[in-house]
């Protein structure tokens, strides 16, 4: 059923076995498994739909200006506020998702020297076990991540050496809206309650600080209340998790789960960045057909022309530096996208083509992968072209863009500010910190493209100028003002063996509070390069199967 | 780093080439009139355009001047001077397979930004030295 603080008794003091706070992707999904279960289960949400004011709970402290001079270890300007990177409302996030969904690789699971505390507490065959599950959840196709996807595309896939570039595969969510979707049986299922308009304002411990006692919670009004629960997951995402805890800390003085002060560290986000463009020395219909952005009911890409059927697989193709390439480099993990406007790109390229064809030339079919054909052509193919022989933006060029992964770093937090929201609760700030190591992350892309788009006959890669050896001066203090974070709040909760590494163990539950546990990206201890949402599901969905043991013995 | 190892290692190479016979037959031929041609046929094949003046500018501005007139033509004709005079789609192919053998070793030179295979950097290097001239 649903429920409103508002309309309760004021200090109401609500009974269940199982509390979930925070109704997004994670919450939603552990509540649907318990669903017909004799688990009594509360899930805490702010508002039901977008409010304003409850909207302005999320927002952080201000920020450091971006011009202030700051070093990459010192912090700097997270480009987005955190009032406008999450929502708080039921569905949370998945309101404004994109739906990409891709699972982690099994290498993003391992320990690699190279990258400080590396290394999930979980190997890929448990996590793997359950992304078809999640997948199910997003409300996707079958669970294909795979070549045999290639089949699809009706064209030969290129063959790229597996030493530096592999192919990985997105799939797309419609993207289910998890609050809208799921609502209506959240509703009608007799054993759980979704109350609306409780916003936690204090995870409250037992004085031995081994469990949780109860939470408080408040609406905006002042109404005021307590959930009291077997076992409490906390599921509010990357940002309010740690906020949560650290500014539960009347019984823990540092916080719940903070003694080592690890809950609000390692906070990392994916960077978004173009790492160069790219001039088409080929026909560029196979590249369109296996790698342009596909938008499922896009017109005229040869996915969508099969259109939406049972048997349809929607996918985006995009390149990973290989495991042997990241070692090579010594780098984190990228997800690269050729995107453009492809009907302008082509009004260069067919100039090309058109001047290739024209010469009849028994050897054409090879024109086109040498540079000297495109260099011969440039004059045709159109003006902008030359701009970018001379250093200037391409702007009809496909964009080489990147999703990298920022690595683990200790000094990137979350923390508490001084200023407080309209609940009394401190609120966020946000201390990101890069890396050299998340720079290079990038740069090792244009080489490991170039070499293999060149030795393909694809064509010519031109390096984005922020990656030149040579610029670097430019930005060593503080590359993250051109960068885009891509929204994925992770680590400031992150899972370990040992709680000197972490601040929740293997099964997602806090190291020494034995009835509390967390559920989100807030647990990762990386993030590979793989949008978040299908692995919160399937961690959240593990999390689910661990504490229907608990709750039912 | 490793990119820089690489052009000195291809540097002390280099420097042994006139002891090696096949090498010092292939400077001495290349000295000669032949040399004069293919560079000429070369320079048919490179288009004289603003992108390839502006590339050969930035690539000659890379390399040493005597390094692309005596070392350049050695690493692309070398293996054409036991052969006639190539014509121009002969040695179009022959680059190719140059350029070709470079991305796949990962033998990369960056010119204002492009990443190209080393060969196609010292080809319009070598034709906008004779260009000046």
């Amino acid at each position: 059923m649903f429920a409103d603080l508002r309309e309760l008794p004021d200090g109401h003091v609500a009974n269940c076995d199982l509390c979930i706070i925070g109704g997004g992707a994670a919450g939603i999904s552990m509540v649907r498994e318990f669903i017909g279960t004799t688990t009594k289960v509360c899930l805490i949400e702010s508002a039901r739909e977008y409010e304003d004011a409850t909207q302005q709970l999320y927002a952080g402290a201000a920020q450091p200006a971006r011009k202030r001079a700051r070093s990459i270890k010192e912090g700097v300007h997270y480009g987005v506020p955190a009032i406008h990177s999450r929502l708080r409302h039921f569905g949370g996030s998945t309101n404004h998702w994109g739906g990409y969904c891709v699972p982690l690789d099994p290498e993003d699971l391992e320990k690699h020297d190279w990258i400080p505390d590396s290394g999930w507490p979980i190997g890929w065959r448990e996590l793997s076990k359950i992304y078809p599950r999640a997948q199910a959840v997003c409300e996707i196709g079958p669970y294909v991540y795979d070549d045999s996807l290639w089949q699809r595309t009706k064209t030969e896939p290129y063959a790229f050496d597996p030493q530096n570039l592999v192919n990985r595969f997105y799939q797309f969510s419609p993207p289910t809206r998890f609050g809208d979707r799921y609502g209506k049986a959240l509703k009608a299922a007799p054993n759980v309650t979704v109350l609306f308009n409780a916003n936690v304002t204090n995870i409250g411990l037992a004085s031995n600080t081994a469990s949780v006692d109860h939470i408080k919670v408040s609406s905006l009004g002042g109404k005021t209340g307590r959930v009291a629960a077997r076992h409490y997951v906390l599921a509010s995402g990357g940002i309010e998790n740690a906020r949560l805890l650290l500014a539960s800390n009347d019984i823990a003085q540092r916080g719940i789960g903070n003694e080592r002060d690890l809950v609000g560290r390692y906070f990392m986000d994916h960077l978004y960045d173009s790492v160069g463009s790219l001039l088409v020395s080929e026909n560029p219909k196979r590249l369109i057909a296996q790698y342009a952005e596909i938008v499922p009911d896009q017109a005229g890409h040869p996915l969508a022309e099969a259109g939406p059927d049972a048997d349809s697989v929607m996918f985006q193709a995009a390149l990973s530096p290989s495991a042997a390439a990241k070692k090579r480099n010594r780098a984190g993990a990228v997800a690269l996208f050729i995107r453009g406007d492809w009907s302008r790109v082509d009004e260069g390229v067919r100039a090309v083509y058109e001047a290739v064809e024209r010469e009849d030339n028994p050897a054409a079919e090879n024109y086109g992968s040498y540079l000297l054909d495109i260099l011969r052509n440039l004059d045709t193919a159109g003006p902008a072209v030359k701009n970018l022989v001379q250093g200037k933006s391409p702007p009809h060029l496909p964009v080489l863009f990147a999703i990298a992964e920022q690595v683990p770093n200790r000094g990137s937090r979350i923390a508490l500010a001084d200023q407080k929201d309209a609940l009394g609760m401190p609120r966020a700030r946000i201390d990101w910190q890069l890396s050299e190591l998340d720079r290079r992350t990038f740069a090792q892309m244009p080489d490991l493209l170039a070499g293999e788009f060149g030795r393909q006959g694809i064509g010519r890669v031109h390096k984005a100028p922020w990656l030149d050896e040579d610029a670097l001066y430019l930005y060593r203090g503080d590359f993250s003002r051109i960068l885009e974070p891509g929204r994925h709040h992770s680590g400031t909760t992150r899972m370990a063996r040992d709680p000197a590494q972490g601040v929740v163990d293997a099964d997602c539950q806090i190291f020494g509070v034995s009835n509390l546990s967390v559920a989100g990206s807030s647990v990762f201890p990386t993030i590979g390069s793989a949008n978040p949402t299908l692995t919160i599901i399937a961690l959240a969905l593990r999390l689910a199967d661990h504490l229907k043991g608990r709750l039912t013995r | 780093m490793n990119k820089r190892r690489k052009f000195l290692s291809y540097l002390t190479s280099i420097a042994l080439l006139p002891f090696l016979p096949a090498r010092a037959s292939a400077a001495l031929r290349l000295s000669g009139a032949d040399n004069t041609s293919l560079i000429r046929i070369l320079q048919n094949l490179v288009p004289d355009n603003p992108a390839t003046r502006a590339l050969g500018t930035t690539a000659l501005r890379q390399y040493k001047s005597n390094f692309v007139s005596e070392t350049i033509p050695v690493r692309l004709f070398g293996s054409l001077t036991e052969t006639p005079l190539p014509t121009a789609h002969q040695l179009r192919a022959h680059l190719q397979s140059l350029c070709h053998a470079d991305f796949d070793a990962g033998d990369t030179v960056a010119l204002d930004g492009w990443v190209l295979a080393r060969s196609e950097a010292e080809v319009l290097a070598l034709v906008a030295l004779h260009r000046k001239i």
